[in-house]
Parts: structure tokens; C-alpha cells; sequence
């Protein structure tokens, strides 16, 4: 099949999967409003205005007003940034790690195998939730402990992915033929390993991006994530906890939603493009 | 033989884990800016309460002895003083791992039975309202965080509608029964142990809600992975055969798909149980609930390091330990599988 | 033969009226209340936080109690210049108000039985100078403890201190056991101190059921010599969050809530069923607090620039609660102290602000670093701060701090820029001014802002001594204007003790130390 075909069947079978184009539409809509949106906000998400503190939803601001009478729907859509950005590294971080980790790994066999998986092994023993408590407790809170945390926690899944695709394209006639030749590990490595693990990684990590809001804000939301004033979505509800019950719910409806429907797009996103590219991993 | 290596080899790895974990709560103390001696101890503590502790601690030794006093002290069951709460780092570890424990087994549970009968359920009705339902219950399970569950719950349940007692603990007010009672400090096994009614209905009006919540992205889970794994397995040919040898339909689906169509969920229940371990996190810090994860919450907000020291050590373990058994058990349910 | 069905409706009635019975009888003399941090260490010497304290004071007894009167406001508080009798039945101050001689009461015992004589007090004070929070200030304070006869002691001091009796009549000198305290931990004072974190035989009008860190039980002593209420049984409940203790006390599930957050307030007031307390906060003020001796502290420029930037009613009013709560502060001291003045008058002016930045040379920028004791309301306070200062040019770096690290840094001079409040257990001006504003209380003692001005030591030491209350009053007014000159303080508000009752709930009486006696107490 030629290239252009072949990307026109994958746009078709996407389609067809209605709860993918949900995600895929959801995804864009969240990447959007976090890259364009700060740009179009009414108003500042720090501008305090101390004469309409925890104001409810109107048309002025549709979200309302939290308790330094800052716009909360400024807040979500900043918020959306802040998560974009933080996932954005900790995905970088954790990918580059697991897959050089990972390709050595399959690549080397043996001991290099042994040592790193079980490595893996030993870091997946402690929840996100415990490394971050942990560097929390040596570094303080802050974003930069957030990503050192998250990073960690996430490069385990990625390496075994890494090594389990650089397993089975080991065996690959292309790649002993190389080798007969004589070329070097790492350009078998960096030329032919690597270009084939990426979609699968890439995909896993459509998914892994959920997680990873998901997490920053259970961790922001605790006390050990994100710090004040920055308007991240689990910072907010922490906040906004104490006027619940007062009545004032919007502080933690709206930046709940946002988490919602974000991660939601992500996983379905996630889900449908790992129904085309791997069906036998199909979970849905 | 085989499986006699197999358990050597799991126990070698717990013994390497524990080790690691140690050694990290040996070093955090003494990587922190501040001197340790005086981070181990409450904030009142006098200069003379530092230079004791400052020999307690071995500060003055080469660390490969301060580590292995560390390591005999724990072995002793002294794992320090935790300042926050004015007892014993172990003891608090005792009187809280219940609680936490209640709530994570009774969560798997829920999540386990509600989520593979939903998922079953789910996919012999595929693409009827059922199933719609079903996927988007656990879409939303798995995209929406646990503690935003926990607070809406808490408002409509609690405060608007009043159906359910105050996020106020394990317990309602009237305590003064419990300390009598008490056997395994598993409220509600306690409670049947000595047939007391009212304790029971206590700790189950206030077990509800956290569970609840706490199991309801597992639960998401687990029903996703059983729908697709039943969806695999009801496609099978052997499948076939059962019925047409005259196999009930019920037999069929409930007996025999189930159990191949399982193997994912048993696969994932190690990872299932780290998460939780994190998830009660949150739970506890929204419900009020007295257990290690709020314990730990607590201790890194006043810089109590004993506690934070143990609490490493004591994860690490759980989650090993839980791995391993969960490893047996696939061996017994799975005699194809191989070491 | 009595039918089945008859038996069934008489056994399930009787076991209804059982029910209801119990239930009720339960629910009639106890009393809940919602605070917000776990008791913890329970060791009276330590006071490590209120809620212990409200343990420790009921449990133990002290040598004299305090006594309460009307305050013009209708509602009863202590009354300081007068004292009752506790476990000493009578007392005798020297003239020279440096010995104390207590004559005990003869039948009182410990919960456990053992008799309280001269011993316990004896054992009691020694341990108070050796271990605890007050330990400095009680070796300092006292000289020797003599034991006449079983029931009489004696106290001698270093120094004439009138204020002796206020001192030990609350939290940090309550009565321990001796014989118990040596029997269950024996002769080394670490021993002894782990044993009294979390255990307590007092002489007290309740005794310690249990100890947990959800809840803290206590039960009437039957057998108290003193005054008992009706309140049978206590439950210290620990629901940490505010708006738990709000939703439980409107639903009665608890009779007091203790620091509701300032945007319940006006709910709390106009529910029929709740009074919301607002009791005197023993001379404390909440102020903002900048190191001199650090730069950019060192230019007054600057610190008159932030004194100008801070919004002060939009802090009082989103902080803490507004105005009726939390009155403007214009001094360190509070507007009802004897030798108050209100020197502290700066006003919201971003613009004049924004020129003394320029003026002092920042006007490309500056950053600054606040140590944040993050607790109650003042993260709130450094947010609203940052976001001002941003509007003048100036980032300010939060950096949070937890309790121990805070006051650890503290006393060693470390902190930079800081919100914090200050009061004197005894409510005396002279003594709280010498701490946050005399050079010799730096670091340790106080003086974190690092205020070192020659007059103003001259001053302190003179009303340290003054006997006449006229000419005391005029050195403490001297004394604010200097400090007021230095703005090394921004005083915010005069902080109030605050609480939600049940109006079932009677007789309660503000101590300044804000614990409250329960068997003074009654349910309706």
C-alpha cells in the first residue's frame, strides 16, 4: 500500500470510532485553550479584587470568583497550561530515560538486562504518591519536585514497553544483516531501534498524560505539588475545599470538570489510537 | 524445583528492596539542609535534648555504623518517637495500619466484584444501553480524581441530603464502647466477633462513603479490562463448543469465559494495589479517616522525619509482599503458568 | 400460651425502649467539641498545642485556679487580680513578692488513688525547670521549692515577680504524681517525659479515658473536692477541617467548634442554635515582620514602601474575617493594654509605594523572599501581600516553612520577611515589648524584625522597673513611637479568640489562656 493510502485508512478507522474523535476533539479543545486561551481571557488570573470575594457564576464571570475575588474561569483556563507544560516535561523526562534504559536493556540481554529490569522492579514498588512525599520532605514542595517525582514514578512503564518492542525488532533480518556488515550497536540503536519503538511509546504516552494531570493534581491538592499562586486545577480545589460547604461549590466543581474532561479526551484519545495501531491490546 | 527457585529468587528481590528502602530513609535525614539531630526532635527540644540525640543517633560515628545501629534498632522494633503525635513511631503505625487496611480490602473488594460483574454483564450486552452505560461509568471513573469524588460526595450526601453520618472519622461520637471491644481493630470484623450490632452499623455508615469513592476508579478499571477480556474470550471457537455440547449459557459465560477472561485483572493486581496504597492517600485526607496515609500527609507537613522513615520502609514492604502473594495466587488459579 | 406473635411485639418494644433508653441517656450529659489539630503530646509541661491543653487542664489541677468576673460586654471572663484556691487552700505573698507559701489541701487524691501532698508539688516544680517549654523561664524564675510539712511549701524567687500566681495556674504547671510518674517511668526525666506524652493521672475533675488522634475521651471524677457541672463526659473530637467542624456543629453533631474559618462567620451568627464567640486574644497581634539586619531591609525606603502597599481592610477583611473580628491593629500592643497608643497609621498607596521603590533605587526590580509559617490564615495574608507587591515592582519568592523549621529559624535570627503574632501569656506590655523590640531579645527571645535602637532599650529597662503605672504608660508610649519610626513591625490586627457554641451551652468563662474549665460548665 503506498504512504498516503495507508494514512488515509488509519483517518478512516479513527473516524469510525466515534468515542476516539470525542477524545481527539477533547484533546485539541484542552490543547487550545492552553496554549491560545491565556491569550483571551477577560481577565488576569493574579488580579485581585477585593470587593467581589467568592462571587457566584454570572455573565461576568462565568465561572465566578474565588476568595480574593480572582476570575476562577481564568484560573481553569491558565490551569490548563500549567498541566500542559507539567506534563509535557515529566513526559519528555520519563521517556528519554525509559527508553535508553529500555533499548539497552532488550538490546544487551543478559546482565544489562537483569540490573535494569530490576531496577524497574524496585521503583515500581513505590506509588507516585510516596516518591513524591518523599522528595517532598528533602526539597520542599514546588513544581520542580512535582516533575523530579512524577518523572520517576512514570519511566518504569516506559522502559519495559522499550524493551519489549526492542525485543521482538532484534530478531529482525534488517537488523542482523547490519550487524553482519558491521555496524556499531549504538547506530543500530539510534537508526533502526528507536524510529520503530516511537509510536508505540508515543501512544502509551497519549495515556500516560492523563495519568500525569491526574497526579499533579492529587499531589498539588495534598499540599505537596504545586505551590500558591500558581492556578493549578488540584491547588484550586485544595482551596476552594474549605467554602463548600458555605455554598461557594464552583471553587471545586469547575476545576474538578476541567480535570475530568481533560484526562477523559485523553483516554479515549489514548484508547483509540491503541485500538488501530496494537488491536490485540484492545481494552474497549 | 523450579518453584523452589522462584520463591529464592522473589525473596533475594524483597531482601534488595528493603535494603534499598533503608537506606533512602537512613540517607533523607541527613541529605536535608539542617542538622539531623535537631530535625529528629520536637521544636521545644533544649540544646541538651540535641546533643543527646546527636549521640543517640551516632552523628559523630562513620555512617556505615550509625546505619547499621539504624538497621538493629528497627530490627527491635524501634523505629523512633514521633513528635507530632507524642508516641512511638511503631505504635502509631499499629493503631493506624487497620484503618487503612479496612478501607483498601474492603475498596478491592467492591472494585473486584461491582467491576467483573459489570464488565461481564457489559459485554454479553454489547453496544446495548448496558454497555453505553458501562463505559461511560468507567470512563469517568478513571478520568476524574478521587478526592473531587470524595468532596461532591461529601456535600450532597452529608450536607445536603444528610443521609449519611459526618466525615468525622471511623466512628460516630459514641466511642466509648470501642476500646473494650477492639480485637483486630477492623471495626467491622470486630464488630461480628462480638455480635455488636451498633458498632457495626457505625462503622459501616461511615466505611461507606470512603470505600465508595476509593474503589470507584478500580473499579473502572477493573471492569474495562474484564469487558475486553470477556470480548476476546466469548469470540473463541472452544466457546462455541461448550454450547453446542449443551453447556448452559450461564455456566458458560460465568464459569468458563470468566476464568480465562480474568487473567488481565489478576495480571494488573499488583499495580492495582500500589495505586491504592496512593489513592488512600487522598481518601483519608478527604474523609478525616485516622490511617498511614494521613499519617503520613501529616508528618511531612511538621517535618516529623521518624515517622516519614518508617513510612518508606514500611510501603516498600507491603507492596513486595502484596506482589508476591498475588504471584502465588496466580500459580494456584493458573497451572499453565510457568517460572 | 402466649402467641408467638404477642411475644415478638413485647420483645421488640422492650428492646426499642432499651434502645431509646440507652441512647438517651448516652446523649444527655456529654459534651463534644470539634478542634482543629489532635491533642498529641499530652505532657503538660510541653504545651505542645490547645488541644492538649484543654486536656491538661482538666485532668490536672493547678495550686490556685483563676477567678472570672462580668466584662462590661455582658459575658464572663477572667478576672486577673484575683485568684481561687485549688490544690493550695490558702497563700501567703511576702512583702517583697519573692516567696510563696502555699498551704495545701489535705483530701484530695490522684485518680488512681495515691494521696496529693507537698511531694507532688515539690517533684512537679523541680521537673518544670528542667524539661518543657517554660523550663528557661522557670529556672530563671525560681530559686529554690522547700517542703515544710506534707501540706505546706514553700516557693522562693530570684526576683519580686507579681505575676507568679498567673503563671502557675494554668496549663504548664499542673500537678503531676510524683509517685506514679516515678513508678511507671522511673528516675530518668526522658522516661519520664515519653510516659507523659501520652499518659496523665491528675487530681483534676476529669479523668483520661483514652487518647487517640481522632479523639480524646474524659469522664467525670466522681469524686472531685471541687466544683463539678453537669457534664458528665468530654470528647475532644480532631476535625481538621473547618468546614467539617462547621457542618457538624449546625447539625449538633458537636456543641463547640474552635477556629471556624472567618467565612462561616455570618452563617455561625444567624443560626438560632449557635453562638459565635468573640473573646479578647490576650494582647496578641498579628503584623508582618521584616529583618533589618538583612538587605533589602536595611534601607528604610523599602520598608516604608511595603508599609504603604499593604491593603489593610482587604487583608482584614479576606483574612480574617473583617473588621468585627479582627480590628485594625495600630501598635504591637492591643487597644485595651494600660500604656496603649495608636502610633501605627499607614494607609493603602500603591502610588506613593511605587515612588519610594524608585526613590531607594529598585526601580528595575527587586526580589524578595518571604519564610512562610503556613498556618490558619496567613498563607492567605503572603498571597494577597505577593500580588500588592507585584504591583510596585516587587516579586515576592514565598517560601512555606513548617512549624519546626519556622521557629528553629526564627530563633536563630535566620527569618527574613515574615507574618507572625506575639502575646504574653501574662498579658503584660512591658514584657512584650522587650521581647519583639529590645536589642538583648535578639534573636532568641523574639526580636526577629532585629530592632536595635539605644532609646528604645533605655526606655524598656526604665518601665521594666517603674513602679507608677502613669509614668510606665508614658515610657511604653515613647516606646511605640520609636518602634513606629523603624517600622521594623506592620502590625495588621488585634487577633481575637473565636469559637462556635451551642447555646445549650452554659457558663462558659474566657480565660486568657482561652482553655476552657468544663466542670465549670453546663448542658441545657
Amino acid at each position: 500500500m503506498m504512504k498516503s493510502n495507508k494514512y488515509k485508512y488509519i483517518y478512516k478507522v479513527f473516524l469510525s470510532n466515534k468515542l476516539s474523535v470525542i477524545g481527539a476533539l477533547i484533546v485539541i479543545i484542552f490543547l487550545l485553550v492552553g496554549f491560545v486561551g491565556p491569550f483571551i481571557v477577560p481577565y488576569s488570573p493574579e488580579t485581585m479584587d477585593y470587593s467581589n470575594v467568592l462571587s457566584a457564576p454570572t455573565f461576568k464571570h462565568l465561572f465566578g470568583t474565588d476568595e480574593f475575588g480572582r476570575d476562577l474561569m481564568s484560573r481553569v483556563v491558565y490551569g490548563a497550561r500549567v498541566s500542559i507544560t507539567i506534563g509535557l516535561i515529566v513526559i519528555l523526562i520519563s521517556r528519554i530515560i525509559g527508553i535508553i534504559l529500555g533499548i539497552i536493556a532488550g538490546y544487551s540481554g543478559g546482565v544489562f538486562d537483569d540490573i535494569i529490569m530490576r531496577f524497574v522492579d524496585l521503583f515500581m514498588a513505590f506509588p507516585p504518591v510516596v516518591i513524591a512525599m518523599v522528595i517532598a520532605t528533602i526539597m520542599g514542595g514546588g513544581v520542580k519536585t512535582l516533575i523530579i517525582a512524577l518523572s520517576i514514578s512514570m519511566w518504569t512503564g516506559v522502559a519495559r514497553l522499550a524493551r519489549g518492542e526492542t525485543l521482538s525488532i532484534k530478531q529482525n533480518e534488517y537488523i542482523l544483516s547490519t550487524k553482519a556488515v558491521g555496524g556499531s550497536k549504538f547506530h543500530i540503536m539510534w537508526h533502526h531501534i528507536l524510529p520503530n519503538i516511537l509510536p508505540p511509546i508515543l501512544i502509551s504516552s497519549t495515556l500516560s498524560f492523563g495519568r500525569i494531570v491526574l497526579s499533579t493534581a492529587g499531589l498539588s491538592f495534598i499540599g505537596v505539588g504545586v505551590q500558591p499562586p500558581i492556578p493549578e486545577w488540584g491547588l484550586i480545589i485544595s482551596n476552594g475545599r474549605e467554602y463548600i460547604v458555605s455554598g461557594e461549590w464552583w471553587l471545586v466543581f469547575f476545576p474538578g470538570l476541567a480535570i475530568m474532561i481533560t484526562v477523559m479526551g485523553l483516554n479515549l484519545l489514548g484508547d483509540g489510537l491503541r485500538d488501530i495501531f496494537d488491536p490485540k491490546e484492545r481494552k474497549l | 524445583m523450579n518453584f523452589r527457585r522462584y520463591i529464592f529468587k522473589r525473596l533475594i528481590f524483597l531482601i534488595f528492596v528493603l535494603i534499598g528502602a533503608s537506606l533512602l530513609s537512613f540517607f533523607i535525614v541527613r541529605v536535608v539542609p539542617g542538622d539531623p539531630a535537631r530535625m529528629m526532635l520536637p521544636p521545644q527540644a533544649s540544646p541538651e535534648d540535641v546533643d543527646r540525640m546527636r549521640i543517640e543517633l551516632g552523628l559523630d560515628k562513620p555512617y556505615y555504623i550509625q546505619y547499621f545501629n539504624y538497621i538493629n534498632n528497627i530490627l527491635h522494633g524501634d523505629l523512633g518517637f514521633s513528635h507530632h503525635t507524642g508516641r512511638p513511631v511503631l505504635e502509631e503505625f499499629k493503631r493506624k495500619l487497620p484503618a487503612s487496611l479496612e478501607l483498601s480490602i474492603l475498596s478491592l473488594l467492591l472494585a473486584a466484584i461491582l467491576g467483573i460483574w459489570l464488565g461481564v454483564i457489559s459485554a454479553i450486552n454489547k453496544n446495548k444501553f448496558i454497555d453505553h452505560f458501562a463505559r461511560v461509568f468507567s470512563i469517568g471513573g478513571i478520568s476524574a480524581p478521587g478526592f473531587w469524588i470524595g468532596l461532591l460526595a461529601i456535600y450532597f450526601f452529608y450536607y445536603k441530603l444528610g443521609w449519611l453520618p459526618a466525615p468525622s472519622g471511623r466512628l460516630d461520637i459514641l466511642t466509648e464502647n470501642v476500646n473494650q471491644i477492639t480485637v483486630t481493630n477492623i471495626y467491622l470484623l470486630d464488630a461480628i466477633i462480638t455480635g455488636n450490632w451498633y458498632l457495626f452499623k457505625n462503622a459501616f455508615l461511615h466505611l461507606l462513603l470512603p470505600v465508595t469513592v476509593l474503589s470507584y476508579s478500580f473499579l473502572a478499571m477493573i471492569c474495562r479490562l474484564t469487558r475486553g477480556g470477556m470480548l476476546e474470550v466469548l469470540d473463541n471457537d472452544y466457546i462455541n463448543f461448550f454450547r453446542t455440547n449443551g453447556v448452559s449459557k450461564n455456566r458458560v459465560i460465568w464459569i468458563y469465559a470468566l476464568r480465562n477472561a480474568i487473567r488481565p485483572v489478576l495480571t494488573m493486581m499488583g499495580m492495582f494495589f500500589a495505586r491504592l496504597l496512593g489513592g488512600v492517600v487522598f481518601i483519608e485526607t478527604v474523609f478525616n479517616w485516622p490511617g498511614i496515609g494521613r499519617y503520613a500527609v501529616d508528618s511531612i507537613k511538621f517535618l516529623d522525619y521518624p515517622p516519614i522513615q518508617g513510612f518508606i520502609i514500611f510501603m516498600s514492604l507491603g507492596y513486595v509482599l502484596v506482589n508476591l502473594i498475588v504471584d502465588l495466587l496466580y500459580m494456584v488459579l493458573d497451572p499453565r503458568v510457568e517460572y | 400460651m402466649i402467641s408467638f406473635f404477642k411475644k415478638s411485639i413485647v420483645f421488640s418494644s422492650i428492646l426499642v425502649l432499651l434502645l431509646i433508653f440507652t441512647i438517651s441517656s448516652i446523649q444527655a450529659e456529654e459534651l463534644v467539641v470539634g478542634m482543629n489539630n489532635q491533642a498529641g503530646d499530652i505532657n503538660p509541661l510541653v504545651g505542645l498545642n490547645i488541644g492538649a491543653e484543654y486536656v491538661d487542664i482538666n485532668i490536672y489541677d493547678t495550686l490556685v485556679g483563676r477567678d472570672s468576673k462580668e466584662a462590661k460586654e455582658g459575658y464572663l471572663i477572667e478576672d486577673s487580680n484575683n485568684f481561687t484556691p485549688q490544690l493550695a487552700k490558702s497563700w501567703k505573698i511576702s512583702d517583697n513578692v519573692s516567696t510563696y507559701t502555699f498551704n495545701l489541701r489535705e483530701d484530695v487524691n490522684f485518680h488512681n488513688g495515691n494521696k496529693f501532698d507537698a511531694e507532688d508539688v515539690k517533684f512537679t516544680f523541680e521537673l518544670m525547670q528542667k524539661k518543657g517549654s517554660y523550663a528557661e523561664y522557670f529556672k530563671n524564675l525560681i530559686k529554690e521549692v522547700n517542703i515544710i510539712d506534707p501540706y505546706t511549701i514553700t516557693v522562693k524567687l530570684n526576683r519580686p515577680e507579681p505575676k507568679f500566681l498567673k503563671r502557675i495556674s494554668t496549663y504548664n504547671a499542673c500537678i503531676l504524681d510524683k509517685e506514679t510518674v516515678l513508678n511507671k517511668a522511673g528516675t530518668d526525666i526522658e522516661e519520664q517525659m515519653k510516659w507523659l506524652a501520652s499518659n496523665a493521672v491528675g487530681t483534676g475533675p476529669y479523668i483520661l479515658e483514652s487518647l487517640d488522634t481522632n479523639s480524646v475521651n474524659m469522664k467525670a471524677n466522681n469524686d472531685y473536692y471541687g466544683e463539678l457541672g453537669n457534664i458528665d463526659k468530654i470528647v475532644l473530637l480532631t476535625i481538621s477541617e473547618a468546614s467539617n467542624r462547621r457542618i457538624m456543629i449546625e447539625k449538633g453533631d458537636i456543641h463547640i467548634a474552635t477556629s471556624p474559618s472567618q467565612n462561616d462567620y455570618n452563617a455561625l451568627e444567624k443560626n438560632n442554635e449557635i453562638e459565635l464567640l468573640v473573646r479578647p486574644g490576650n494582647s496578641k497581634v498579628v503584623y508582618f515582620s521584616m529583618n533589618l539586619n538583612h538587605e533589602p531591609f536595611n534601607e528604610k525606603m523599602i520598608r516604608e514602601a511595603i508599609a504603604y502597599a499593604v491593603p489593610y481592610e482587604a487583608i482584614i477583611n479576606i483574612a480574617a474575617g473583617g473588621e468585627k473580628y479582627a480590628p485594625r491593629a495600630h501598635s504591637l500592643l492591643t487597644s485595651e493594654l494600660h500604656g496603649y497608643k495608636p502610633v501605627f497609621n499607614y494607609t493603602h498607596n500603591p502610588e506613593k509605594a511605587r515612588e519610594l521603590v524608585k526613590e531607594a533605587g529598585y526601580e528595575s526590580g527587586l526580589e524578595i523572599q518571604f519564610d512562610l509559617f503556613s498556618a490558619g490564615t496567613y498563607p492567605k495574608c503572603a498571597e494577597i501581600l505577593q500580588q500588592e507587591l507585584k504591583n510596585i515592582g516587587i516579586d515576592l519568592k514565598i517560601k512555606e516553612m513548617a512549624p519546626p523549621a519556622f521557629f528553629q529559624a526564627g530563633s536563630a535570627g535566620n527569618l527574613n520577611f515574615i507574618i507572625n503574632s506575639w502575646w504574653d501569656n501574662v498579658a503584660d506590655p512591658v514584657g512584650l515589648l522587650t521581647d519583639l523590640t529590645h536589642s538583648k531579645s535578639i534573636p532568641e527571645q523574639g526580636n526577629w524584625a532585629q530592632i536595635s535602637v539605644e532609646k528604645i532599650d533605655r526606655s524598656l529597662n526604665a518601665a521594666q522597673s517603674e513602679l507608677d503605672s502613669e509614668k510606665r504608660a508614658k515610657l511604653l508610649e515613647s516606646v511605640q513611637e520609636l518602634v513606629n519610626e523603624e517600622i521594623g513591625y506592620i502590625p495588621l490586627w488585634e487577633a481575637k479568640i473565636i469559637m462556635a457554641m451551642r447555646k445549650n451551652v452554659n457558663d462558659y468563662v474566657h480565660y486568657s489562656d482561652a482553655l476552657f474549665r468544663f466542670n465549670e460548665m453546663n448542658i441545657e
